[in-house]
């Protein structure tokens, strides 16, 4: 049968060399499309990082994220970079939920994306905190003033600020990234080696 | 965006420099951010340090501004949000206007956005003065996997050109009766026809890219050579050696009277 | 170092047979070719018949990037495909293919390090790669781009890099598939110069292509495959004038399907042979009627820059009252916001039953015309009204019940897991009652013969069977006035056949079409009336049949003339 892909070298084959710089230009573009366009709590600037890790894998989503964020750091914003381990993670998730059989159905891939949020905002949390002190300077740090003022320390008020928009944001992502792979056809499935439908 | 990131051409100082040497800096600058004690370290560091290199570098206005862009909405939280809910035991109280600020929120805010200035200016000024394919390459040299490199630098140039097929297909679907200046319903339904056909034709595209990559010898066996040699002056070597024997020292230094008390 | 040294055969194949993983029928069936040095050789086929494949193996693409079943002996450069990776091949063969855009590397900023990429990563040392370098910018006529963005140039220059970047490498072999999809007729001629340099230099090439005229200028030799069998293989005044090439639905050069109907006429010698060149058809033509320089000359024919009246050659067609216009524009004037003036003072209508061509050098104004005729663009002075409506003051989305546009990259367009998912996808748009949006669905199947591969998805499809989905989604919506931006890029012969009847079709319905080509020839052959924009204006707007010696050079100048006005009126 047709394997995914060609020559491999330590890790990345060549498909994965052609699909991750599409991937990470994908998060940018529509990134900044959402922010600038639909102006709700979701960022929707991880739809790359999730589909690599789904279509090539734990190592391959990982590296997606974390040059993803290097990327969106190198040309728009170098206050992004400290995140690059959030970003990294949710690609590593992504491919083991797909090894996890997250794709068998859209329930299973929202579930996915909502544990997927959790983590990453677990992640972000001492990040936000340490580095940002806990704000993000968008509208959500509304949330963190509250989430203090009851009593949060500031660590706890960052973590739980993530967690009202994060798994939403990812559970969304979770969703489109299905509706995709769904319809893509057979001859990429093949060369993603996304057989386990 | 252009293709080159925040990369500005100018004959400053700066860019002379090989690409390491800056990064280097960066660290060292970064690193002493957060491990120098002194308050208001990244300020000074700001002031003391990444200013006047960026006025040497001819950029200091592209600097000043996206730096304050980026970071502005950041400050101010911080200040609103810590100066006014900072959990603390200390009851000082500042008032400034009507608002009651926290004195110990206060310090917060200043020490954090202080360090922030630092941590998002120094990579801000190293892109600013480095072209992406001599960063990319100078660290390869050094050991960085080819592959990582090659994905910066596609990643890179394919930001215009996925946002120009955003466009296209934005287009080739409104054309097709998709209503995309409708209500909110409208707009959700839009969302896979829109895009998908970028995701789906992006992939498509990875296939032939794939090919290109191989018919260009990327997985050929044996060393690799550069058309373009990066200048690299023993004098840079030296200072990255004593930048990184700074902040090993720091770092040392640190660790020490942490655990001494 | 400017000749190639050959040791071995450039290309043996030896009843070479693939099947890819997961198809039922082979690509390639028992092809046995052996291309000696230096020779520029054509693969000429069907969409779906194996040239690709044979372009792909002879790189070894096939079988190690596209997997499947290889029998046969496949020997490139003295190298067995079979049991060399591409990673080895790339310095004996070199693939590449139509779209140049995929193929740049993107990892280097100038065109100078692009071309030097390969070279990099075979460890070529420092002095020799900038030596070979040198000659790939200079042998493609590059030189002056060195210091360009890859991305900043136009589609020819962009295919002229890949093919450097290629070369640098030295491969005494290069393959290259269907080169010319995306090129304007400048570009292909360019390109053929170019192909003809390096044949002289030693290169050995194998090219396939679709576009018969090119193929007669360039080759030395032909092959014909038919279903991945070989169907012929000679030179190509033997194999372009075959019978059987009609008869598999390849097709025959223009200037040999003229010659043909000459002959009938009585008007070609019968005794001699069919021509593949204008110029051979030209002379032929003569030889039989020395003195009918101008057969059907209308050297007097009115001039017209104003609107044509309805199309009334085939009588029954005829008009008797005038309609309403589906579009018109008015004086329209449109700046970028960049700054480019695209529309300088425009005007233009099209009403019901015209079938209009389009035609002007890249930047003249085409596409941004196009894009106000269904509201996507609207004018900063002047008016554009579609049906009737002032399109500043409707949606596009409400434009595109009367104007359907297919746009040139019909991979912005496809998104639905199946053909008929997609071509629904335009009637349900526009709220059509569901037996309605079904009945379109089916008939707009039936009109572009996909009927066998309704369930398909269709990025499955060659990209050939892709535009003519992507056509049926928007025929589908069954607008009055159906607008397509280079249809014929990547088509074969059957399918333009196809396109050719569709719009014949739609003109007897009453609806109007009106297309954006390169192809001057496809332009005259399925539309009757040509509008020339020049510089953000219209030069010309007027009927094929009517123009007159200043129209024709006009158009000449700009687009080229279609072959049989050449003929009429081009002076030996």
């Amino acid at each position: 049968m047709t394997t995914s892909t060609t020559s491999q070298r330590g890790g990345l084959s060549s498909t994965a060399l052609a699909s991750i710089p599409i991937a990470i230009a994908i998060n940018v573009v529509l990134g900044q499309l959402v922010q600038s366009v639909l102006k709700l709590p979701i960022y929707l600037d991880s739809i790359g990082t999730v589909l690599v890790g789904v279509l090539l894998g734990p190592l391959a989503g990982a590296i997606t994220g974390l040059l993803a964020n290097v990327i969106w750091g190198l040309t728009l914003a170098p206050s992004a970079l400290p995140f690059a381990a959030v970003a990294a993670v949710i690609g590593l998730i992504a491919g083991y939920a797909r090894q996890y059989g997250a794709m068998h159905s859209w329930w299973k891939m929202a579930l996915a994306g909502l544990l997927t949020g959790v983590v990453a905002a677990a992640i972000s949390a001492p990040i936000a905190t340490y580095v940002f002190g806990g704000v993000t300077g968008a509208g959500a740090d509304v949330l963190v003033a509250m989430f203090q003022s009851l009593g949060a320390s500031v660590l706890g008020a960052s973590f739980m600020q993530g967690a009202v928009s994060d798994p939403l944001d990812k559970t969304i992502t979770y969703l489109i990234v299905w509706a995709i792979i769904s319809a893509l056809p057979k001859r990429l499935l093949a060369r993603f080696g996304a057989n386990a439908q | 965006m252009q293709r080159t990131g925040l990369f500005i051409e100018r004959a400053g100082f700066l860019q002379r420099l090989n690409p390491l040497t800056k990064a280097t800096g960066a660290l060292l600058l970064i690193g002493a951010t957060f491990l120098l004690p002194a308050p208001l370290t990244g300020a000074a560091l700001l002031g003391g340090g990444l200013l006047p290199l960026a006025l040497a570098s001819l950029v200091a206005r592209r600097f000043l501004d996206i730096l304050l862009k980026t970071l502005l909405p950041v400050l101010i939280s911080l200040v609103l949000v810590q100066g006014l809910f900072f959990p603390t035991a200390d009851p000082t109280i500042v008032a400034i206007g009507p608002l009651l600020f926290r004195r110990a929120g206060l310090q917060f805010a200043l020490d954090t956005g202080s360090r922030l200035l630092v941590v998002a200016g120094a990579p801000l000024l190293l892109f600013q003065t480095t072209h992406p394919g001599m960063l990319v390459q100078a660290l390869i040299q050094s050991g960085m996997p080819r592959s990582i490199g090659y994905i910066l630098l596609v990643a890179l140039q394919l930001i215009p050109a996925i946002s120009e097929r955003a466009v296209g297909v934005a287009e080739a679907q409104r054309a097709r009766g998709l209503e995309t200046e409708g209500n909110v319903l409208q707009r959700i339904r839009g969302v896979l026809p829109l895009i998908s056909p970028l995701i789906v034709g992006a992939l498509v595209e990875a296939e032939e890219r794939a090919m290109a990559i191989e018919a260009r010898a990327f997985n050929a066996p044996g060393p690799k050579t550069w058309v373009r040699a990066i200048p690299d002056p023993p004098a840079e070597r030296m200072a990255r050696i004593a930048m990184l024997t700074a902040l090993g020292t720091l770092v040392v230094w640190r660790v020490a009277t942490f655990f001494s008390g | 170092m400017n000749d190639v040294l050959h040791s071995h055969t450039p290309i043996a194949l030896r009843r070479v047979t693939f099947t890819y993983a997961g198809a039922t029928e082979p690509a390639l069936r028992d092809v046995t070719l052996t291309v000696p040095a230096g020779q520029i050789c054509a693969v000429i086929g069907r969409a779906g018949a194996g040239k690709s494949t044979l372009c792909a193996l002879c790189a070894g693409f096939v079988p190690h990037f596209f997997h499947g079943r290889l029998d046969g002996e496949a020997v490139v450069d003295g190298l067995p495909i079979a049991t060399h990776p591409i990673a080895e091949l790339v310095r004996h063969v070199a693939l590449v293919g139509s779209n140049a855009f995929s193929q740049i590397s993107g990892a280097r900023f100038t065109v100078y390090d692009e071309v030097a990429f390969g070279l990099e990563n075979l460890g070529v040392p420092r002095e020799e790669m900038i030596a070979r370098v040198e000659w790939a910018l200079q042998a493609l006529g590059i030189d002056q781009l060195r210091d360009r963005s890859p991305y900043a140039l136009s589609g020819g220059q962009q295919q002229r890099m890949v093919i450097a970047a290629a070369l640098a490498m030295r491969p005494p072999v290069l393959a290259l598939d269907e080169p010319t999809a995306q090129l304007d007729p400048p570009a292909m001629a360019e390109l053929a110069a170019v192909l003809h340099s390096l044949s002289r230099q030693g290169i050995t090439i194998l090219v396939a292509e679709h576009r018969l005229e090119w193929v007669a200028e360039v080759a030395e030799r032909v092959v014909a495959l038919d279903r991945g069998a070989l169907l012929a293989d000679g030179a190509p005044a033997d194999v372009l004038t075959d019978p059987r090439l009609c008869e598999r639905g390849i097709g025959w050069p223009r200037p040999t399907q003229i010659a043909a109907r000459a002959r009938a006429e009585g008007r070609w010698a019968p005794d001699r042979s069919l021509p593949i060149t204008v110029t051979d058809l030209a002379a032929g033509l003569r030889a039989a009627a020395p003195d009918q320089a101008s057969m059907n000359g209308q050297d007097g024919a009115s001039r017209s820059a104003v609107v044509q009246p309805l199309d009334g050659t085939d009588g029954a067609l005829s008009v008797a009252h005038s309609a309403e216009p589906i579009v018109t524009l008015d004086e329209v004037h449109f700046t970028y916001p960049a700054g480019v003036e695209a529309l300088r003072g425009v005007s233009l209508a099209v009403r019901r039953g015209e079938r209009i061509a389009l035609v002007g050098r890249n930047g003249a104004g085409k596409s941004t015309l196009l894009r106000h005729l269904n509201g996507l663009l609207r004018p900063a002075r002047g008016r554009a009204l579609v049906g009737g409506v002032d399109t500043r003051t409707t949606t596009v989305a409400r434009c595109a019940r009367h104007v359907g546009v297919v746009f040139q990259d019909v991979r912005n367009q496809l998104f639905a897991r199946t053909v008929r998912d997609e071509i629904r996808f335009g009637p349900r748009n526009l709220g059509f009652a569901p037996e309605k949006i079904d009945a379109l669905t089916e008939a707009a199947i039936d009109a572009l013969d996909l009927r066998e591969v309704v369930d398909e998805h269709p990025y499955d499809l060659p990209p050939a069977r892709r535009r003519l989905v992507a056509i049926a989604a928007v025929l589908a919506m069954d607008t009055t006035l159906l607008a397509l931006d280079e249809p014929t890029a990547g088509l074969d012969h059957t399918s333009i056949g196809l396109l050719m009847r569709l719009i014949d079709d739609l003109a007897a319905r009453r609806r109007s079409v009106l297309v954006v080509s390169h192809d001057i020839d496809f332009c005259y052959e399925a539309l009757d009336r040509v509008v020339l924009m020049r510089d953000g204006q219209i030069a010309l707007d007027g009927r094929f049949a009517d123009l007159d010696r200043a129209q024709r050079e006009a158009l000449d100048s700009d687009v080229g003339l279609p072959i049989a006005l050449r003929l009429r009126y081009v002076s030996p």
